[in-house]
């Protein structure tokens, strides 16, 4: 197999498009490296590959026509398990859908087989999105490309985090240039972050749901992993968009007046605020060079740093895992094996419908879904949801706040992705409030509906005690802002270019 | 009531209806299915009313509108920035694990609806609406179909959109909610919001009926049960009747008051003639409300408001204000014309506009047709003669250019053949008789019978009736009424 | 006893575990309740903190944006066909699904 480096999406529809490669070549290298490295990683829980060869000589024919080329035209990319494709499994790692095939597509899917992509198969996920370690999986954990170096460095290998570390890890791991996730607390900005790559949560509303397997629908966003914020910003283009199919999607002239009042503006005019409540946290000392090196970058490139508040960040994790806990327990209502999924085999004779359905449930679902179940029926249960849920939702109402009275001063805001680097596979399987803590700086954006992006930072010169593990920042930008986002990322992009080769300090 | 009650106590039946009747629509509440009925099971699904994961649903526009023109008949309060609720239970038929249902913000609220007092029809009884929400329907269940006692279902239904209005427990008797429910019925059909076909579950009432059992010291009310699904204004009627019985004898037996035991939930069986327990759970339901978030909520506009005020089509009461004041009718007459229905009261209205003739078109519609369309249980729009076509013919009575026995002649021909109205007087042999032609009738007549013309010169006015009877039996196409003009003027003027 | 809902501001207990296992039609394994009751009180004690405080000046936010409106026509859009319909039914007696029978 040819070593050459595995191309960005970018150069490689550009490389098609002008006819010095073919789709029937570059697909065939993706699956070699799929078939050599996913059983060590497991980021890949199906290939599709007799349908992605023949699409690709499908695209290399509509070439040859001259027909008019889509911008992903022969891109090969992972699709998150809980996106729906007509035909195949969408298992949400979850035993019960482990066979259940939907009759439809997700809009999202729909606009890259229009943008002439090709969906190389699905990815590894937690069970319905639930989870931040991509190990709560029917299908096993899925291993981070990416190891620590070292005595430190442990034999089982890292968490590429989740919910969306099959994406993550496939991209990081060479085997596509760009994947879909879905964020709904930080489920793709950690994993990217762990795995050394970009990762998006669009604007609530940017990305159509429709055809997304719900977890927490007021929360839920697809967004797109890649290795560069061009691609980044060339998948999200593909798929952002209003759909009919999605009452919350938001039209294009909502876009539009938003995006007008948000003036392009390039790295040395921006005012960056930097999040207090996240940089007092305890950070992992990577990390926290992770920001100070983003700083001082972004101080010398000519930006106005500036220090801003959001007084209820403490509330957050708290706020969130009740939201979504109140809507997981409600989406996941549907799944009673009686229309779809899992029927557990109760002995009929004496078995109550009841029964059965509760049977089937406590067979399907896995642990954590149990739990965010549990939790949530609790907090919506009568007499409880005006202390647990509606509390909930009217700090989630402060925090928007807080955030709207920050970006009145700031253009975006600064912080950490995580408060350290990739975790040991297991780690946290034993204390799922330590889980839970790993999103802490993620799920504001969720709450308050904002795009926000995290950057992978290469550092400069390490000290041999320091971990090699990635890490990464993140940001903020008021709604619709993500062209914001991607202009800052491209600026840290070419930093990394350069510290890569330690030219910085 | 009972022959066993005691005359010191008082009794009353205390009744609240739920109503839930399927919006006019042509697609479903959430998505894009046809509504049609009857059609082959599980053919009018899709992944949104099927409940597949990864489905959201988009509301029907319509349906918000037929909910608001439902509120401004009601004079109702119509609710800005109503919103969308999950209510959840397990059922098979209902695919998503919850109803989308309007629960803390219904789409309009507290109204009123007046009817006609069965028991006295000089008096209107009042009833005051709490609230009016839009849900979607849940699929159907066959039980006992399948291969081990199994059941069957057919999600066609799933997603229909309902409205489902709910009374304040203000009805006092059977009679009292089969005719609140009658009245209700004919609002809603004349606006257009329902075809309201109770045979084909478009119209189903719950009735909460308990008792309220006063001895001079003390009142006492039982216990409240919810009589579910009733599928006729009948089995409302003796499923009311039949539920107050049995709780009177309950109390009798038992004592139990009202916070006693938990709300009963029972189904009319309709063959016995019985209520029959449905359900008593010991904890009361907890449906674990809570916002939809997929849908946002709906914000009603002023604007919007008026416009469907605009087009909202005339109330049963409005009709009947219009036929008492326009045509002449009377407060009978009219009554009797907008119970039978929007598409009776409109063919009469034009009736009436064509032969400017409004209580000979109230006759002949009361007297023929509807006698006809009674004995074969037909609608007016099966009725093979036209409105307009019916309007000339009674027009043509009103002027004098036929007479009652040969219209009626006219109208039976219609019934067995589509003609014009010429056609058909020339099919019975009806000429247009010319003035020349009465005039000449007249001079013969006249030469006739010139001992009656005596008569009545001297003073004996009836003395020409049986010369115009005369005339008639020479030339049958003659006008008594022209004939008699024509003729008074010839005798008068001599 | 477990049909009975629980105080709001007791302790998480096995009762507790059992109303809401009813309740969401989830069967639970005892070792799974066990570890449910210790978890739940955990995290129920980071969202008592959000219970105690005074947040009427905030309207309850449900939506991620504030958007209202967003309908459709009343168009009618193909269905799925029978066989789409039944497709991924655990059950099937065509043209129906089959659910194990409903005893009242
Ligand atoms: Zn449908």
């Amino acid at each position: 197999m040819s070593q050459e480096p595995i191309l960005s999406a970018t150069d490689l529809v550009t490389r098609i498009r002008e006819g010095q490669w073919t789709a029937t070549e570059s697909t065939p290298r993706h699956l070699a490296i799929i078939a050599q490295r996913n059983s060590s990683l497991n980021a890949f829980v199906e290939v599709w590959r007799d349908e992605a060869l023949e699409r690709a000589a499908q695209l290399d024919r509509k070439r040859a026509s001259g027909a008019t080329l889509g911008s992903l035209f022969g891109v090969p990319i992972g699709i998150k398990s809980n996106l729906c494709v007509t035909g195949h499994v969408c298992s949400c790692s979850s035993k019960m859908l482990a066979n259940y095939r939907p009759t439809y597509s997700a809009t999202v899917c729909q606009r890259l087989l229009d943008a002439d992509a090709i969906l190389l198969g699905r990815t590894n996920m937690d069970e319905y999105a639930m989870g931040s370690g991509t190990e709560y999986s029917i299908y096993g954990p899925t291993r981070n490309p990416h190891q620590e170096v070292g005595p430190n460095a442990v034999s089982g290998g890292y968490s590429p985090g989740g919910s969306s570390g099959g994406s993550a890890a496939a991209v990081a791991g060479g085997m596509v240039p760009i994947a879909l996730g879905s964020d709904t607390g930080g489920s793709i900005r950690q994993p990217a972050a762990f795995c050394g790559v970009y990762g998006l949560k669009p604007t609530y509303g940017r990305v159509s749901r429709f055809g997304l397997v719900a977890y927490a629908s007021s929360l839920d966003q697809i967004g797109p992993i890649a290795t560069t914020p061009d691609d980044l910003e060339l998948l999200f283009q593909v798929i952002e968009g209003p759909d009919r199919h999605d009452a919350t999607s938001l039209s294009r002239e909502t876009v539009q007046q938003v995006e007008t009042k948000l003036r392009h503006k390039s790295v040395e005019q921006l005012r960056v605020g930097i999040i207090r409540e996240h940089a007092e946290q305890d950070l992992a000392p990577t990390v926290r060079r992770a920001l100070e090196e983003t700083q001082a970058y972004l101080k010398s490139a000519g930006a106005t740093l500036v220090e801003v508040s959001l007084p209820r960040q403490a509330h957050a994790i708290a706020t969130y895992y009740l939201i979504a806990s109140c809507e997981a327990a409600s989406n996941l209502s549907r799944y009673d094996g009686m229309h779809f999924g899992h029927r557990a085999n109760v002995p009929e004779q004496n078995a109550t419908l009841e029964q059965v359905i509760a049977a089937s449930r406590g067979e399907g679902f896995g642990a954590e879904v149990k739990r965010r179940i549990m939790l949530g029926t609790y907090a919506l249960s009568h007499g409880y949801a005006e202390q647990y849920y509606q509390q909930a939702t009217r700090m989630r109402q402060a925090i928007r706040l807080d955030f709207a009275t920050a970006f009145a001063n700031v253009d975006v805001l600064l912080g950490p992705t995580t408060p350290g680097p990739a975790f040991p596979i297991g780690a946290h399987r034993q204390d799922p409030i330590a889980m839970y803590l790993t999103d802490q700086f993620t799920v504001s954006a969720n709450l308050a509906g904002l795009p926000a992006i995290s950057v992978p930072i290469e550092l400069g010169k390490l000290q041999s005690n320091e971990s090699r593990l990635p890490v990464a920042v993140q940001f903020h930008a008021p709604p619709c802002g993500e062209s914001r986002l991607f202009s800052v990322a491209k600026a840290l992009h070419e930093r990394n270019q350069t510290a890569k080769l330690g030219a910085v300090a | 009531m009972s022959d066993t009650t005691p005359s010191a106590l008082s009794v009353q039946t205390i009744i609240g209806l739920e109503v839930h009747v399927q919006l006019a629509t042509q697609s479903k509440l959430f998505c894009g299915c046809s509504t049609r009925y009857g059609q082959p099971p599980n053919t009018q699904t899709c992944p949104i009313c099927q409940g597949l994961p990864g489905t959201l649903p988009v509301i029907n526009q319509h349906a918000i509108e037929l909910a608001i023109d439902v509120g401004l008949a009601l004079d109702m309060e119509l609710v800005s920035g109503c919103r969308w609720d999950r209510k959840h239970y397990f059922y098979p038929d209902l695919p998503k694990g919850y109803q989308t249902s309007q629960y803390d913000l219904p789409i309009t609220r507290n109204g009123r609806l007046e009817f006609r007092d069965p028991a006295n029809a000089a008096t209107l009884l009042s009833v005051r609406i709490n609230r009016a929400h839009l849900e979607e329907d849940a699929g159907k269940s066959l039980h006992g179909e399948g291969v081990d006692g199994g059941t069957w279902i057919d999600l066609n239904r799933t997603g229909t959109p309902l409205l489902e209005i709910v009374t304040e427990p203000d009805l006092r008797s059977a009679q009292d909610g089969k005719a609140f429910l009658q009245q209700l019925r004919t609002i809603l059909l004349y606006i257009g919001v329902s075809d309201c076909n109770m045979q084909e579950g478009s119209m189903r009432i719950d009735a909460n009926v308990n008792l309220r059992i006063d001895d001079g010291a003390q009142s006492i009310a039982t216990p409240i049960v919810e009589i579910k699904n009733l599928n006729s204004f009948r089995n409302v009627e003796r499923a009311i009747e039949f539920e107050r019985d049995r709780q009177w004898q309950h109390w009798q037996a038992t004592g139990e008051k009202l916070g006693q035991r938990p709300k009963q939930t029972r189904g009319w069986d309709a063959d016995r003639e019985v209520t029959t327990v449905q359900r008593e759970k010991e904890e009361a339901a907890d449906y674990r409300y809570f916002p939809c978030p997929d849908l946002p909520p709906v914000v009603l506009s002023a604007e919007q408001i008026a416009a469907r005020r605009a087009k909202l089509p005339r109330l049963p009461q409005q009709w009947k204000a219009d036929l008492i004041s326009v045509w002449k009718l009377s407060d009978y007459d009219a009554s009797v014309i907008v119970e039978q229905g929007r598409d009776v009261a409109e063919y009469f209205e034009t009736v009436a506009q064509v032969s400017q003739d409004g209580k000979r078109s109230a006759n002949w519609l009361t007297q023929e047709i509807m006698r006809l369309l009674n004995e074969q249980q037909r609608p007016i729009s099966e009725f093979p003669i036209s409105a307009q076509q019916m309007g000339e013919l009674v027009a043509a009575v009103a002027t004098n250019e036929l007479d009652h026995a040969r219209a009626r002649e006219i109208f039976s021909l219609w019934l067995e053949q589509s003609l014009t109205l010429a056609e058909a007087k020339q099919r019975l042999g009806i000429a247009a008789i010319s003035s020349d032609e009465v005039e000449q009738l007249v001079a013969e007549i006249v030469a006739q019978h010139q001992a009656a013309i005596d008569d009545y010169r001297q003073g004996k006015k009836q003395a020409l009736g049986p010369l115009i009877a005369q005339a008639k039996k020479l030339n049958p196409n003659v006008s008594p009424a022209k004939f008699r003009e024509a003729l008074l003027r010839a005798v008068d003027g001599q | 006893m477990e049909s009975k809902p629980p105080d709001a501001t007791a302790e998480v207990t096995l009762d507790v575990i059992r109303y809401l296992e009813r309740l969401a039609y989830l069967q639970l394994s005892d070792a799974d309740r066990s570890s449910l009751v210790g978890d739940l009180t955990k995290v129920l004690s980071y969202a008592r903190s959000l219970a105690g405080l005074d947040l009427s000046a905030y309207a309850s936010q449900t939506h991620a944006m504030d958007q209202a409106n967003v309908t459709r026509a009343d168009e009618v859009h193909p269905s799925s066909t029978l066989e789409q319909a039944l497709a991924n039914a655990p059950q099937v007696a065509s043209p129906y699904l089959q659910v194990p029978r409903v005893l009242e």
